[in-house]
């Protein structure tokens, strides 16, 4: 049997756009999850005919507690009813602080979903504020303890740094405050600019950078989280199953617009990325490639080597194509 | 006309001048308590919000002493440094003035360069102590600090409390002298400012010296020569009241049917058309601006708002140039110019607070004139115009007025004289407090040499200056080139000797706030195709902790693959946005 690929449900929905960010979303409104739906549906009849099996289930954004409950129920039993996705080992769905109410913790503990990762990014109000990030630190707590409450066992936090104004001290005060809630998994990712953020909000100092890229490690592998990709630390067992399919160069199918997959289809390994906009979504446009043997190779060395495992090199000729193109990198 | 007092107050903020001003308005009873608000006489919003009055409304008062009833006009000076040929045509108005100091704070430098424009008047000055009442009130020593100045010993009041103002009103009735003229004689009056009314144009507030003025009269304006027929006069109560004819030593406002509050201006004298040949008033000078900057609306799209509140703006303030201009990096905006830095805030923030547009201004600069190498006299208000080579340039000095505690005197010398400043008199108010003189080039105080001031003195010092005359000066334009291209709203025009702190500093700021690219970006500060300083921005290097998920692998390779091919191409130079917050942050806060 073929091993099962990862699903990726993009939910393209804010209330409000974060300074810095670049992935696709736009105001929850009734008609756009018409279309939404409507996009939907047709992905999974173009899917359904591959017969993939999946065994983790990623709901990312967007943010995918700014729609109803109600809504994201009937999204998700949709998926339910058109793929193979009874089997999960990992159902992980992303949480903004201050829109998570008690219906979405209900609602996902009926729908089987085991992992939370909330969108913390800080825990200092002057941090969140110029992040342009629609919840306060109090907020965060909030939706931890009770997400904590209603049993949920595996709970990641994102965090950000390397932004201006963001000192090593403030960094560190963040990853205390992350450490004493201890939860399974944590990612410290550093902010990145691309065009279409509202601001470059990136700290110039390549040297404070490094520091703060150290102090992460330093302070959580005292606190017993492993790093296990650049960006990801974790309590030994609770790595992201789903997160490791992009990392180990795995297969995966992504939902919604602006959603990516990469699968076999007959021998072409297919990546394709749907569109940005709604409208066309819902007609399901979008972009094919098939990757070349060095394009390949090249996303096995930089996946691959993000992570705690690397490489695994196996005979004389594979170790001299890699040697060369490692040096071309 | 013998029952007649005009007069002012002179203070300075804080003071509280508006604060007395109210107390009168309650004795004289011109208006009833209920009418009453604070500070009544402030009459824009953010006079009344920021506790400084910019100018408050004239108002005409009565009030009976001795079996008699006095008029009593309260013509005021506007509180600031950057106004003070506004507060001189004041002070001509009047006969008598009101020195106020507050016992808290003693004589500060603004005060004295007031008392010595009302003294230049003729003026009879009644020395006041206000905020007796206060606990930390210093009477002695500003009594002592008062006397040493114009050797005489001042009322003590309570504006808050009322008390003492009584008294202050007899002593002025009876210390400052009626208003001469003859109502018989040509009509001779000056205007001690204006104000723009969407019915009913520009309403013109003079003082009479001669003659009548009635509606259907004829006046002329001396400057322009331009006439009007009189439609309307009347006095201030403080709104204005309609009246049959305002006569010699009398105070109060003439509508004429001028648009165009440009053509009424300060100082200027209105006589009867008819008799054109009647000599002006003395002392009127068109009110020119002294510092300029650009204004670049932050959001590009306001650009027609910022039009339109400029134009508004400029209705009811003679003093405010503009003209529209472009920058490659902001966008379009406006060349404006204005009295003084305060005077620039005051319009920043109405423009903000009337109109909604948030602004971008650029390093502010004083004119400049330039003799070029073709023998021409140009005068230049902006960096982009200052040419490269010149023959001679001069630039405007001012007479700056400090008053310190005499402990911080040291830092503050040692400031003007970083700031190019020649020290000129020099002393003592009481033991403790100094007051000293300096020759300044204006453009080394329209920056933050007021904060620098405060910060060196820990906020005690207080400071005043007047303009005394263009002189020779070694200017240069200091550029600005990022990534090989000028950016021209950083250039500034800057004396020789700080081209190289300068330079350095901004370049320095630049390297902070310019994203790092692909490619090395090259920051330059350059006097003419010289460079002065220099600083790269190191290209961008792989960010490998960026964040990879949410799978869309392709773009991660694409951009990998852009990279190196963008290390091949290290040498080729790519363009730079500089971004407005950079910019922003640049020009604010030099030094």
């Amino acid at each position: 049997m073929r091993k099962p690929l990862g699903l990726y449900l993009h939910i393209p929905f804010c209330n409000q756009k974060c300074n810095y960010c670049t992935f696709f979303s736009v105001t929850p409104a009734e008609e756009l999850y018409n279309l939404y739906v409507k996009g939907l549906r047709r992905e999974l009849k173009f899917f359904k005919q591959f017969g993939f099996t999946f065994d983790t289930f990623f709901v990312g954004g967007g943010t995918p507690t700014s729609i109803p409950p109600k809504v994201f129920e009937d999204i998700i039993k949709i998926i339910m009813e058109e793929l193979a996705i009874e089997s999960l080992k990992e159902f992980t769905v992303e949480v903004n602080p201050e829109s998570l109410t008690d219906d979405h913790i209900v609602l996902f503990k009926d729908l089987g979903i085991n992992r939370i990762s909330i969108g913390a990014q800080s825990f200092i109000e002057e941090e969140l504020r110029f992040l342009g990030r629609s919840h306060g630190v109090k907020d965060i707590h909030k939706a931890y303890y009770k997400l904590r409450e209603a049993g949920f066992k595996n709970i990641n936090l994102d965090i950000m740094f390397g932004f201006k104004g963001q000192s090593l001290k403030s960094l560190g005060y963040t990853l205390e405050q992350v450490i004493q809630l201890a939860p399974e998994h944590i990612s410290t990712y550093s902010l990145s600019y691309e065009k279409g953020a509202i601001k470059d909000l990136r700290l110039n100092d390549e040297q404070v950078l490094a520091s703060m890229f150290t102090l992460n490690k330093t302070l959580l592998e005292n606190s017993g989280y492993l790093r296990y990709e650049i960006s990801n630390y974790a309590k030994p067992g609770f790595e992201s199953l789903h997160n490791l399919k992009y990392w180990m160069h795995n297969f995966y199918i992504g939902l919604g617009p602006s959603a990516s997959g990469y699968y076999l289809n007959g021998k072409d390994l297919l990546r394709y990325k749907n569109t940005r906009s709604m409208v066309k979504y819902a007609k399901m446009e979008r972009e094919y490639e098939t990757l070349s043997p060095e394009e390949w190779l090249l996303e096995e060395i930089f996946l691959k080597t993000r992570t705690k495992w690397g490489i695994e090199v196996k005979g004389e000729r594979i170790r001299k194509k890699l040697k060369r193109n490692l040096e071309n990198i | 006309m013998k029952n007649i007092r005009n007069f002012s107050i002179i203070a300075h903020i804080d003071h509280g001048k508006s604060t007395l001003a109210d107390r009168f308005l309650e004795i004289t009873d011109t208006l009833r308590a209920r009418d009453m608000k604070e500070q009544v006489l402030d009459s824009m919003d953010l006079e009344r919000e920021k506790g400084i009055t910019i100018k408050m409304h004239p108002v005409r008062m009565r009030y009976k002493y001795n079996g008699e009833e006095y008029i009593l006009n309260l013509i005021d000076t506007p509180g600031h440094v950057d106004f003070s040929y506004e507060v001189s045509r004041s002070l001509a108005a009047c006969e008598g003035a009101i020195l106020l100091v507050d016992a808290t704070q003693g004589v500060e430098a603004q005060t004295i360069a007031n008392l010595y424009l009302a003294l230049e008047q003729n003026l009879e000055i009644i020395p006041v102590i206000n905020k007796i009442d206060l606990p930390n009130a210093q009477i002695g020593k500003v009594e002592h600090q008062i006397e040493e100045l114009i050797g005489e010993k001042p009322l003590k009041v309570s504006a808050k409390l009322g008390w003492g103002v009584k008294e202050l009103i007899e002593e002025m009735i009876k210390r400052v002298p009626p208003p001469e003229g003859d109502p018989q004689e040509p009509l001779k009056a000056l205007i001690f400012d204006a104000n723009y009314e969407d019915y009913r144009g520009v309403v013109i507030y003079v003082r009479l010296f001669d003659g009548t003025v009635k509606p259907g009269m004829k006046i002329m304006l001396k400057s322009s020569g331009l006439s009007y027929e009189v439609m309307e006069v009347g006095y201030f109560t403080p709104e204005t009241e309609k009246t049959k004819e305002l006569k010699a030593g009398e105070v109060g406002y003439i509508i004429a049917g001028i648009k165009d509050i440009t053509l009424a201006r300060v100082g200027d004298t209105v006589v009867d058309a008819s008799k054109p040949e009647t000599p002006s008033l003395p002392g009127y000078r068109e009110a020119k601006p002294m510092v300029f900057a650009g204004f670049y609306p932050t959001l590009s799209s306001d650009y027609p708002l910022l039009e339109k509140a400029l134009y508004k703006l400029k209705l009811n303030d003679a003093a405010l140039h503009f003209q529209g201009e472009y920058s490659p990096a902001l966008g379009p905006g406006f060349r404006c110019g204005f009295l003084g830095m305060l005077h620039m805030e005051i319009v920043k923030e109405r423009i903000k607070r009337e109109f909604g547009v948030e602004v971008v201004i650029t390093t502010p600069n004083v004119e400049y004139k330039v003799k070029t190498k073709d023998g021409k006299e140009i005068v230049v208000d902006s960096p982009k115009e200052f040419p490269d080579h010149y023959l001679e340039a001069y630039e405007p000095y001012v007479l700056a007025e400090i008053i310190t505690p005499k402990e911080f005197l040291g830092n503050i010398q040692q400031l003007v004289m970083k700031r190019r400043g020649i020290q000129r008199k020099f002393q003592f108010l009481d033991e403790n407090t100094v007051y000293f003189e300096f020759e300044l080039p204006l453009q080394e105080i329209i920056f933050d040499f007021y904060d620098r001031l405060k910060s060196v003195s820990r906020g005690y010092a207080s400071f005043d200056y007047e303009f005394l005359e263009f002189r020779k000066t070694d200017a240069v334009r200091l550029d600005f080139i990022v990534a090989g291209e000028r950016v021209e709203a950083l250039s500034m025009i800057v004396h020789r000797s700080n081209a190289y702190r300068i330079g350095r500093k901004i370049v320095e700021k630049l390297k902070r706030e310019i994203p790092r690219h692909l490619f090395e970006v090259t920051i330059q500060a350059a006097i003419g195709n010289k460079i002065i300083a220099k600083e790269r921005i190191a290209p961008l290097r792989k960010d490998v902790t960026a964040k990879c998920y949410g799978g869309d692998i392709t773009r991660k390779r694409k951009l990998l693959e852009k990279q190196k091919e963008g290390k091949r191409r290290m040498k080729k130079i790519g363009r730079v946005e500089l971004p407005q917050e950079a910019f922003l942050n640049v020009v604010r806060a030099e030094d």
